[in-house]
């Protein structure tokens, strides 16, 4: 909730630039720092506490001289008054995590030229490339258009791939990207990091991936009564609670922190990648996590549709000659990660990517490890009922040992596993390559159908595939990739792209695009079209779905469908907007309602109520309704336009309530021949 | 003309009941124009910009440097009429990418040309004939 906080709280005298110091502070308190026009954005600190983090500081301050970026705000506009902050002029470039006590020594100052490793010159002319963010489960990275190609930023500590954590310790907040200290795997594994916060983010507790996830070593609390659940982290002996958005703020801060210090530029606009299982309402936290964070989402990307971007910029350099000349190569993009799994099938001529159907689950490497803990410890649950320390350390050595045999078994055929629990459980196996596979035959088959499912929806056959694209951490997995190799009838997969870094270039390269950086070579002559990877429609009498836009349309799309009255006499009618594939609308994420009213009085079944879906370029769903005159072509009254999902948290709760309350507000399908 | 012109697919979800609309198609008003302004409904070869002639192929790839020049994403800021050229193109090239579509939105061209000036086929029978036919598009065809 630091999101509203950040809204509500906003100190007037604060917005003209005031410097606010801990010392002299209030410990609730937020202020915002924007630089105005009339002066340059010199090093002005903001500082602000959360509440939920009583006894740190969060302070944004810029560490370089640099000159604001021109705000484009072209893609996306703003959604919501929230987000409105941080579209506008304001320039937060660096969001720190300082200890009052430990103010004066300067944690992070920055801007020391010296260890800048990016060529000065290349980098003058985008000083306001937006990046490429990949934000996984289990690691994240960044990269950025440079002129010549795309770089992947390396953080202190050398790594291009950073862990996606927060380490909430005795002392301040740190999460991955900045490794001011490594911290070894089993301290992050104590309870005090909170990790994996992708598969937690805008999940209610009803959800069985929030109960799936009660096995890691912080504390995931549920009522099981669609509410968000609780997380907190193990700090001082307490558990202090935090939200999703709030953890992933913080990895985002730290990446932008990072790239800050090596492009030696204020960051401000990004490209995210995000799996394409994402409901839209999951996509509305990331966005606030970045704006928390000080980012502006020019695009949220689906995982595979970023390799897609990337695939074609190599079809356009390979076969230069042939541009345009309508030869045409299909690709299926497959991507596992830790978290989440995406499957998409890309037709890609003359630099333009069609996405042709996206799929995705919530299917990981983290489903995997949790089975082979099991597999280990098949009693875990009943030997470590509680939460506790005892707990969490005998889960920690589990998780360990589970994913160095994972790691393993993808280059050897079996692995000897000897581990020693803190209650004196012994546990000697040896767990070969057949064994791995049947303990998680759930996880392979569910990547099987997946990629049928995706396939039948494009209506190709396997024998029109060019390529076969694996990318994601357990893409490396020989069973995986055999699989979808199998599936797809091909013997290699598509080597041109790196398994672990095509999501974050592809999303470096949009970066560039929307930036309006044009390219000599014709490197960054590409268009991505986009599809919906979940369909958009309304929930109709009996509690049935219709979709209104189906799954797998073109982005930009707008479509309309013609529904009518359940009940004689109907003068309101309740729309309840949901998005997924389920026939039952109840099973699908609810995103909005509204009411259309001033229906004329007349049978039911005989009154037009028009209902439209209008998707924008920057992913905005924006959907229409109201009643229309029969024959005519004007409405009865003034339409209603309501930008989706306009749910904040809660959306579960909220569902079985709406069907409680509001049965006899119905809509009714119109007969197929009377749609436009 | 606007009882002939397509307009949205997606009633795919629909369970099929017996038709009995023989009445104009309303359009909705609410920032739906797409095309309006124009004096004469464009084909979608005129959309696309090819022959009436022209192969898949040709389509496809008119449809791309079109996708190029006319996808919100390609054009400059506050560019341009925003999503509905493309929304416009896209549904041009949907149905002709399709060769069953395509055949039956030939089909239904030379039918509005050579009978309707006439007046000897009727609105009633366009409507009819559109009827038969159902929707004139297919979901997704690339």
């Amino acid at each position: 909730m630091l999101g509203f906080t950040f809204h509500e709280t906003i100190v007037p005298a604060a917005l003209d630039g005031t410097r606010m110091f801990p010392g002299g502070a209030p410990s609730r308190l937020l202020a915002l720092s924007r630089s105005s026009s009339t002066r340059p954005a010199t090093a002005t600190p903001l500082f602000f506490s959360t509440p939920r983090l009583p006894s740190f500081w969060v302070g944004v301050s810029y560490p370089t001289q640099s000159k604001p970026p021109p705000h484009s705000t072209r893609r996306r506009s703003s959604k919501n008054s929230f987000l409105s902050i941080s579209s506008s002029d304001q320039l937060i470039s660096d969001l720190i995590v300082i200890d009052p006590r430990r103010m004066d020594e300067q944690l992070y100052m920055v801007a020391s030229d010296s260890e800048n490793t990016c060529e000065d010159k290349g980098q003058s002319a985008f000083h306001d490339v937006a990046v490429g963010i990949d934000l996984g489960t289990s690691k994240c990275s960044v990269a950025v258009w440079s002129g010549a190609g795309v770089e992947l930023l390396k953080n202190t500590q050398n790594q291009k791939t950073m862990r996606s954590y927060v380490m909430f310790g005795d002392d301040v907040p740190v999460g991955g990207a900045s490794e001011v200290r490594a911290y070894a795997e089993d301290q992050i594994l104590s309870g005090s990091a909170i990790f994996n916060v992708k598969r937690l983010i805008g999940r209610s507790d009803k959800d069985p991936i929030i109960h799936g996830s009660k096995i890691l070593p912080f504390l995931v609390q549920t009522l099981d009564i669609g509410v968000r659940p609780l997380i907190a982290a193990l700090a001082n002996n307490v558990w202090r609670s935090i939200t999703p958005e709030e953890v992933l703020a913080i990895v985002l801060a730290e990446l932008k922190t990072m790239a800050e210090i090596k492009l030696k530029r204020p960051i401000r606009n990004v490209v995210l990648t995000v799996p394409a299982a994402f409901s839209r309402f999951q996509q509305t936290r990331v966005e606030r996590a970045c704006a928390m964070a000080g980012l502006h989402v020019l695009r949220l990307m689906p995982e595979p549709t970023a390799v897609a971007l990337l695939y074609a910029q190599h079809q356009q350099q390979s076969l230069h000659e042939n541009m345009g000349s309508g030869c045409e190569k299909v690709a299926l993009i497959f991507n596992i990660g830790a978290g989440y799994c995406d499957v998409a099938v890309t037709a890609t001529a003359g630099g333009v990517s069609q996405i042709k159907a996206l799929l995705g689950c919530t299917l990981g490497g983290e489903d995997i490890l949790q089975n082979v803990v099991y597999h280990l410890l098949p009693n875990f649950d009943t030997l470590y009922p509680n939460h506790d320390t005892n707990k969490i350390r005998s889960l920690a050595l589990l998780r360990i040992a589970a994913q160095e045999a994972i790691h393993k078994l993808s280059s050897q055929s079996s692995v000897q596993i000897n581990l020693k629990l803190p209650d004196g459980t012994q546990i000697d196996k040896i767990l070969d390559q057949s064994e791995f596979e049947d303990v998680n035959r759930n996880v392979f088959e569910k990547c099987e159908k997946l990629v049928r499912q995706c396939l039948f929806d494009h209506k190709v056959s396997v024998e029109d595939i060019d390529d076969v694209i694996l990318v994601g951490g357990c893409s490396r997995i020989p069973k995986i990739k055999n699989l979808v190799l199998g599936i797809c009838r091909k013997e290699k997969e598509f080597n041109g792209v790196d398994a672990f870094e095509a999501a974050v270039t592809g999303a470096a390269i949009e970066g560039a695009i929307a930036s309006g950086v044009t390219d000599p070579f014709g490197n960054l002559d590409l268009l991505t079209i986009q599809a919906t990877p979940q369909s958009l429609g309304i929930r109709v009498e009996g509690g049935g779905f219709v979709s209104v836009i189906p799954r797998n349309t073109a982005i930009p799309a707008r479509k309309d469908m013609l529904f009518t009255t359940a009940r004689d006499d109907q003068t309101e009618a309740l729309i309840v907007v949901y998005e997924g594939d389920a026939k039952c609308a109840e099973e699908n994420h609810l995103m909005g309602y509204f009411k259309v009213s001033g229906i004329p009085s007349a049978p039911k079944g005989t009154v037009e109520i028009s209902i439209s879906m209008d998707i924008d370029a920057g992913n905005v769903l924006r959907v229409f309704g109201g009643a229309i005159v029969p024959g005519a072509n004007h409405s009865v009254t003034p339409f209603m336009e309501v930008i989706m999902p306009m749910l904040d948290d809660g959306h579960d709760w909220c569902a079985q309530a709406l069907v409680k309350a509001n049965g006899s507000l119905d809509v009714a399908t119109m007969p197929k021949k009377s749609q436009p | 003309m606007s009882s002939a012109m397509p307009t949205f697919a997606g009633a795919s979800s629909l369970s099929a009941q017996p038709a009995v609309s023989t009445r104009p198609r309303a359009m909705v008003a609410v920032a739906m124009a797409v095309g309006s302004g124009r004096a004469a409904p464009k084909s979608l070869y005129q959309v696309l910009q090819v022959a009436e002639t022209a192969t898949t192929r040709e389509i496809k790839v008119a449809y791309r440097s079109m996708a190029k020049r006319l996808h919100p994403d390609a054009l400059p800021q506050g560019g341009g009429s925003g999503a509905a050229d493309f929304i416009e193109i896209r549904r041009a090239y949907e149905m002709l990418a399709d060769p069953a579509a395509r055949a039956r939105y030939d089909w239904s061209l030379s039918q509005k040309r050579w009978k309707l000036p006439s007046g000897r086929l009727g609105r009633s029978d366009s409507d009819r004939l559109s009827a038969r036919f159902g929707r004139w598009e297919t979901d997704q065809c690339w």
